[in-house]
């Protein structure tokens, strides 16, 4: 919660990356270019990338340790937000974690149990939440 | 000077001994290629495969060891390198068993590759004709799994009606696949635009709707909590801390609304799955190995 609000205040001032005089605004949906090797990257999306993984530093070492037992899912809240913060525009990111937070809770009931290295965890990735966006509307 | 007159004898002996030793080393190399392929070791198949074919490129099993290169990309989960294996294999093939198998492979990779309409071009290319009864079903029954993916009832409907598999796995014995086709179609769904208008009048409730009650409770409690304490600071004359409660409950009553758009998804999605599950364990998977 705090690192959500962490992030809600530092980074909802930046734009969505993409600079409109050089390229194109990347595709919403678009994948990101760190997962792709795509090093076109534009500058705002990289100064986004670096404050977010320094807040999620941050966060994960000096404060989450603190709080709570851990995240029961995988990937971990935190890094759940870090990922959808920079792989889309910030609002909506920023949607993307909180409903992380919302559904957390049921996903322990529902979701699938898998083995990690800090113990069984629930799976629930980003994809599991976003698939639906390429699908007709019902 | 005797053993000078012996080497033309000598070298008409030991020719077909050398043919039946390379002949016996070219079955050893295949046997172990198929080895390796049984034991899931594909990659490492796929080298043997092409040793035998650089080694011999004219013994008749080379035309083989190049499809099973390409059967062993696509066991091996390399789907784009199994289809273009595939497609270059089905353009130098003169349409014999080989050929056949390799289209239902190649059919077999757009469908892990979720490419539907491609895995179903494919299938159709097969001539009936050329397939066993057996091989024919599994046809018709991978044509089905496509037709069912890309959530077309009609035509998956017709082609259970064409055949009656026998059910397996665990499923009961009297379920029919028409039934169940049919069935599938019926499914209650739960529509994510009513949901997300739900979430939007009353936060929480489009989460009800979906059935996922700990995620609905929880984004009513927290929309209460923060409009609660927005309009309590109003009261109170503190416009700067409802400002800041109202710029966090922005962030949480828009989450609440993707959560319940996001709730009937996954509600649908996870019934669709159960059900395509109860078909698989009922009735086999897609894409089982044909003879022909």
């Amino acid at each position: 919660m705090i690192f959500t609000i962490a992030i809600q205040c530092i980074l909802l001032p930046i734009p969505a990356d993409g600079i409109p005089d050089r390229k194109p605004a990347r595709d919403m949906r678009g994948p990101d270019p760190e997962l792709t090797g795509n090093r076109n990257e534009t500058e705002s999306g990289s100064y986004k990338k670096t404050i977010v993984r320094w807040v999620a530093t941050v966060y994960r070492r000096y404060m989450s340790p603190a709080m709570s037992r851990g995240c029961p899912c995988h990937p971990s809240c935190s890094e759940y937000m870090v990922q959808a913060v920079i792989r889309y525009p910030v609002p909506v990111g920023i949607i993307l974690g909180l409903d992380r937070l919302l559904h957390e809770a049921g996903e322990i009931k529902r979701g699938r149990w898998i083995e990690t290295p800090s113990g069984p965890l629930i799976h629930d990735p980003l994809e599991n939440h976003i698939f639906w966006w390429d699908d007709d509307c019902d | 000077m005797t053993a000078i007159k012996c080497w033309p004898f000598l070298i008409l002996i030991l020719i077909p001994v050398a043919e039946a030793a390379a002949g016996h080393e070219a079955d050893d190399l295949f046997a172990f290629a198929d080895h390796l392929d049984e034991k899931h070791e594909y990659y490492r198949a796929v080298t043997e495969y092409m040793r035998f074919i650089f080694l011999y490129p004219e013994d008749s099993r080379s035309q083989e060891c190049r499809f099973r290169i390409c059967r062993s990309y696509l066991e091996g989960g390399r789907l784009d390198d199994a289809v273009n294996c595939l497609i270059e294999f089905l353009g130098s093939s003169d349409g014999d068993d080989l050929a056949l198998s390799a289209r239902y492979s190649l059919g077999a990779a757009h469908y892990c590759l979720h490419d539907y309409p491609a895995a179903l071009v494919q299938l159709e290319l097969i001539p009936e004709k050329s397939l066993s009864i057996t091989g024919r079903n599994a046809v018709t029954y991978s044509r089905l799994w496509c037709y069912l993916h890309q959530k077309d009832f009609r035509s998956a409907y017709a082609l259970a009606g064409m055949f009656d598999p026998k059910p397996t796995g665990y499923g009961p014995v009297n379920t029919t696949l028409s039934r169940t086709v049919a069935e599938l179609e019926l499914l209650p769904r739960r529509k994510p635009a009513l949901a997300g208008i739900m979430s939007a009048v009353i936060p929480g409730t489009g989460q009800f709707y979906s059935g996922h009650w700990e995620d609905g409770a929880l984004s009513l409690l927290l929309n209460a909590l923060f409009i609660g304490g927005i309009i309590h600071s109003l009261g109170n004359d503190h416009n700067e801390t409802a400002a800041v409660l109202g710029f966090f409950e922005l962030g949480w009553y828009s989450a609440n609304i993707y959560n319940a758009v996001d709730s009937a998804h996954q509600t649908n999605r996870r019934q669709w799955e159960r059900h395509l599950d109860f078909i698989e364990n009922t009735f086999g998977s897609p894409f089982q190995p044909i003879r022909y």
